[in-house]
């Protein structure tokens, strides 16, 4: 059955089935920065320059509207900045908590809720990438 | 495991429980309740309580009941399942095993009127079952003097008896805790990241911006004080405007009186940077804002 499922979501990627990971796994996971993305540091805050989609919509879109920006701009706040900085490619979700939670004395729960909701927002929108190396073999790297 | 040891209470039932297993689920009243707690692995505390009715009940009666239905769901999934049940004094002390291990402890107290059934499962190969005796010993229905213990994610109080809870929100970094004493209102708050919330500006200014515009019907005045060696402030206000004056017209015809005034208390504490706020509605003379704020201990 999960066979048949695979074969199927090849053609028709939403009838993929998600990926069950447990929570070791999910701590393990590696958080990457989008290398299209620029960033800057100012003053407590980071400002991300995202450049704009070039696909087809957007290239019909741009014929319409003339002086579309080429990047667009998003700020993140002061625990959102030092994530993002923590999101080097280097650490682990948990080395992440765990700095987290040293910086800003959150309890482990605080930090743990709060970072993996922020790193899911930031990976839904494609600023980060989430490498899963599996197994809790990988909660130990940091 | 953790070095430390933390207490969990809701609607004055407590346990202590090791500082790195938190709250995850939390439901019902003084009569009947519900509340998880989960350890960084697959542990969880389980924990009930219900109203007797004025009669104590049958301890080793009901523990037998919990554990043949234990072994019902067992049976069906497949599973066997060894237990055994002993009277430990006054309570009654449970174990199983099955896929995993339960060790459990049922009591009941005369003076609340409530039966407490609280299990420790933990998974096999896990020996935690110490740290699980502990935790069940633990286990208090109220405390020595009248108040009722609440205590979650490390923020401790207790209210006067006749505060039920109203509303309550959890959230990762901010955390309030609203009771009712019928036209009376005791709202108690804390919020993680108090550095990032103040910024540049003061206490005062944070407290204007984000506390005050809940305190609705008061007129409101602010002065910093020290509090737990803490900088911060309290505020006084005098209920005014149509609506006040409504309530109280409706109020004036129950038993109870619409409270004239309100006391908050807020402050930083640098050492957990956090925020906490304190406050109530009350009549002259009642000091309740004043009660839970020298209770709650917000840094060791």
């Amino acid at each position: 059955m999960s066979q048949l499922s695979n074969s199927i979501s090849k053609y028709i990627p939403f009838v993929a089935r998600r990926p069950k990971i447990d929570r070791n796994q999910a701590l393990a996971i590696i958080p990457v920065r989008n290398p299209l993305i620029e960033w800057e540091r100012n003053g407590k805050e980071i400002h991300l320059s995202i450049p704009m989609r070039d696909d087809r919509l957007a290239r019909f879109i741009k014929r319409f509207v003339r002086n579309l920006p080429e990047r667009r701009r998003v700020a993140l706040d002061e625990v959102g900045a030092t994530v993002w900085e923590l999101c080097n490619g280097q650490r682990n979700v948990n080395a992440i908590v765990e700095s987290v939670c040293k910086n800003y004395k959150l309890t482990r729960r605080e930090a743990e809720a709060s970072v993996t909701m922020f790193l899911q927002t930031l990976a839904k929108r494609n600023y980060v990438a989430l490498m899963s190396f599996g197994g809790s073999k990988g909660a130990k790297r940091k | 495991m953790s070095e430390g040891w933390s207490t969990i209470a809701w609607e004055g039932v407590s346990v202590r429980v090791p500082t790195d297993w938190s709250l995850v689920g939390v439901s019902g009243d003084a009569h009947k309740g519900y509340l998880r707690v989960d350890s960084p692995g697959t542990s969880v505390l389980e924990m009930r309580w219900l109203k007797a009715g004025n009669k104590p009940p049958e301890l080793m009666a009901k523990g037998r009941e919990l554990l043949s239905n234990l072994e019902k769901s067992c049976r069906k999934k497949g599973t066997k399942l060894a237990s055994k049940i002993k009277a430990d004094g006054d309570a009654v002390a449970f174990w199983w095993k099955a896929d995993r291990i339960g060790e459990g402890r049922l009591t009941y107290c005369k003076k609340c009127d409530r039966v407490l059934i609280a299990q420790v499962i933990y998974s096999r190969d896990e020996d935690i079952s110490e740290t699980a005796r502990t935790i069940l010993k633990s286990m208090r229905d109220h405390r020595s003097d009248e108040l009722i213990n609440w205590a979650l994610y490390g923020l401790e109080f207790a209210v006067p008896p006749g505060y039920v809870i109203d509303k309550y929100t959890l959230m990762s970094g901010y955390l309030q805790l609203s009771f009712k004493n019928h036209a009376r209102r005791l709202i108690v708050e804390r919020w993680g990241l108090a550095k990032t919330l103040l910024g540049e500006g003061s206490l005062i200014d944070w407290y204007r911006k984000d506390v005050l515009p809940d305190v609705k019907g008061f007129r409101t005045q602010l002065e910093e004080v020290k509090i737990l060696d803490h900088s911060g402030l309290k505020m006084k206000g005098q209920a005014s405007g149509i609506r006040q004056a409504l309530k109280s017209a409706a109020y004036s015809l129950t038993l109870y009186t619409n409270p004239k005034l309100v006391t908050g208390y807020a402050w930083e504490c640098p050492e957990s940077n956090r925020l906490y706020s304190v406050r109530a509605t009350h009549d002259e003379g009642e000091n309740v804002a004043e009660r839970i704020r020298d209770l709650i201990r917000c840094h060791n």
